[in-house]
């Protein structure tokens, strides 16, 4: 109990609320306040339902002091001050679906990848309507632009990864030939990738090759054989 | 690099990497196109030096936690067991299967109250807690700096009263250390204890094994004890803890040696919350596999019957699985206080071992997660690691973009 005093006083002093000048409403108030909070450490969602819900019971703190309070700044608390309950709750909706203030973010990159490189003649307006469609938002042809543009996903980008992937390609299979014996030796050299990799323990994992050799299906397998990725160059 | 993914995806041995072929772990551990061969990361780990991986786990320890901090350490062994019979290593004793054989020894200092590790030595097999207990002590009052340190040690550390003494000296010498250890159970000395009046005695009583169960009752007396060659003015502070077994069983003693002036029952209070640290030893052991460490001797030694000791590979694979304990928990608590004490193994089942894709464009690596479970709760984290523009040095700078799918339509109204 005293710790959690002693935590309750220092989150008043951290934003600068001298506890000795509060009355008994606020400091109730307050404590109803901390005691939301602290359990979510301060969550996006708890910190908007608890900013809202003090910017307007009317407690007769400064706005910058209840800024201070949840974690934002006086510029933040002052928009809020003018929504609505059910527009915080939209905003809060929205941030969970990514969008905070109406942008693409980092975190969309995956499923853009994913549509540009599934649909190779996508055009831009294709792009667009799949964002819509998705995240339910929409974006302006510039603000996409620039998003692709920033992560190498424009034409330009994939068009150059794409050349890049293909030489790789041409210079292994360059190599591979130069690599091969003169004509006339005795034993043809195979490719590695003729032969299945012999495992070296009784358990094959699922990261290794599909191959069965005749032995018992494992009980158990590694912990490593649930991931799955693949490589796009 | 590959040793500390090996860990963080739970790859159990060095030679599973043979089988490996998953394009996230070569990417991962610095190669773009195929994961590292085993022949090579087991060489790179056989030939670390002692004084360079010192350095590491010095420069890694979380000592900035434990700065002007009241500080609950424990300090305990981890013995790994060794079965060569071509090498004449030293024997030890192995609690797990209550055996005196070959095997080599970490020491890990772990605080209990953040549940961090924070320090490690790694020994052969016949070095004993009481021949390192000052050692560590020492290490973590001078790097860690705390306000105060309550050092918390099994009954390795005091099995002569020469060691109980020794570790009392060092309390009474430094001004903000104090150390409670258990006490061997010599038969003298415990008929001695279970000679105490009932009257000395406190009962507590505990909540059962589960609801419903009757509930344990301890009894707590505390008494002072005579060192060996020593007079009646040095006496000892023991604590004698007494659990009371229902039925036909002997009742449990646990007799304490402390430094400290704390009332009995919160003594034994603080001293049973040790028990984190060994709980934190079957984390490391089941889900970091910290059995599989390499072997402290050495193979290429002249002569089998004294090979030469490496700490350094010991050390080093023993202090990744610590560091590893250490960052998945503080990742636990920054997702969500539900997820605090998560064991390592669930974080990496519901967090690390994910499917997804990884596309890589000419400016970025973007790493397309599939949908999980509790994919909302890394939606702030990600965010945060997105804004942070991390790069990959060795794949020609590109930024690493965290991606989540998006929610799938929810069926019905």
């Amino acid at each position: 109990m005293a710790k959690e005093g002693q935590a309750f006083e220092q989150w008043l002093r951290g934003a600068k609320v001298e506890p000795e000048q509060l009355n008994d409403q606020q400091r109730a108030t307050l404590h109803a306040a901390f005691n939301f909070l602290q359990p979510s450490g301060g969550d996006y969602s708890s910190s908007r339902i608890a900013g809202y819900f003090l910017l307007h019971c009317k407690l007769g703190l400064k706005m910058a002091q209840i800024a201070r309070l949840v974690g934002i700044s006086t510029r933040s608390a002052s928009r809020h001050r003018k929504l609505s309950a059910r527009e915080v709750v939209q905003q809060i909706q929205h941030r969970f679906n990514g969008r905070p203030y109406g942008k693409l973010l980092p975190r969309h990159a995956g499923s853009i990848a994913e549509f540009l490189f599934t649909h190779p003649e996508a055009t831009r307006d294709d792009l667009l309507d799949f964002v819509a469609h998705t995240w339910e938002f929409r974006v302006s042809k510039v603000a996409l632009w620039e998003f692709l543009k920033k992560y190498g996903l424009d034409r330009a980008s994939l068009e150059e990864a794409r050349q890049t992937a293909s030489r790789e390609e041409a210079e292994r299979v360059t190599a591979q030939v130069l690599d091969a014996p003169a004509p006339g030796a005795l034993v043809p050299v195979v490719p590695d990738k003729f032969f299945l990799r012999i495992p070296s323990m009784r358990g094959p994992s699922c990261c290794g090759p599909k191959c069965n050799l005749g032995l018992p299906r494992p009980a158990r397998v590694s912990a490593t054989t649930t991931v799955r990725s693949s490589g796009v160059f | 690099m590959t040793s500390v993914f090996a860990l963080v995806v739970g790859l159990e041995r060095v030679f599973h990497l043979d089988q490996m072929q998953d394009v996230g772990f070569a990417l991962l551990t610095g190669d773009a196109r195929r994961c590292p061969s085993r022949y090579d990361v087991g060489a790179w780990r056989r030939h670390v030096l002692w004084n360079e991986v010192d350095r590491f786990c010095h420069r890694t320890s979380p000592w900035e936690l434990l700065q002007g901090q009241d500080v609950l350490m424990s300090f305990d062994e981890h013995s790994i067991p060794r079965w060569t019979k071509k090498f004449v290593i030293p024997k030890g004793y192995v609690t797990t299967r209550n055996k005196f054989m070959r095997c080599e020894k970490l020491y890990l200092g772990y605080e209990v109250n953040l549940r961090r590790f924070a320090t490690i030595k790694a020994t052969p097999g016949n070095v004993e807690l009481r021949d390192v207990a000052g050692l560590l002590t020492r290490r973590v009052l001078r790097y860690g700096q705390p306000a105060a340190l309550h050092a918390l040690f099994d009954a390795g550390a005091g099995k002569s009263d020469a060691d109980v003494r020794a570790l009392m000296d060092q309390a009474a010498a430094t001004e903000n250390l104090e150390v409670t250890l258990r006490a061997c159970r010599y038969p003298s000395r415990m008929e001695r204890w279970k000679s105490l009046p009932a009257a000395a005695f406190t009962i507590y009583e505990e909540p059962g094994v589960c609801k419903g169960a009757p509930p344990k009752e301890i009894r707590v007396a505390e008494t002072r004890t005579v060192l060996k060659g020593e007079s009646e003015a040095d006496a000892v502070r023991t604590i004698v803890c007494r659990q009371v077994i229902r039925g036909p069983k002997k009742d449990r003693w646990h007799p304490l040696y402390t430094s400290g002036d704390a009332e009995a029952g919160e003594a034994v209070d603080t001293f049973r919350l040790r028990q984190h640290h060994e709980q934190g030893f079957r984390v490391q052991v089941h889900d970091e596999f910290l059995n599989a460490v390499p072997c402290g001797y050495d193979k290429d030694s002249p002569d089998r019957h004294h090979p030469r000791f490496h700490r350094g590979p010991l050390q080093l694979m023993g202090w990744l699985p610590c560091l590893l304990y250490n960052a998945c928990a503080d990742f636990a608590e920054g997702l969500s206080p539900t997820l605090t004490g998560k064991f390592v193994d669930t974080l990496r089942r519901a967090f690390f071992n994910l499917k997804g894709d990884i596309y890589c464009t000419p400016k970025a690596l973007v790493v397309y997660l599939e949908e999980f479970p509790l994919q909302h709760l890394l939606v702030d984290y990600i965010d945060q690691f997105n804004a942070a523009q991390h790069r990959v040095p060795w794949l020609e700078n590109r930024q690493l973009i965290l991606s989540l799918s998006p929610h799938a339509p929810r069926a019905g109204p």
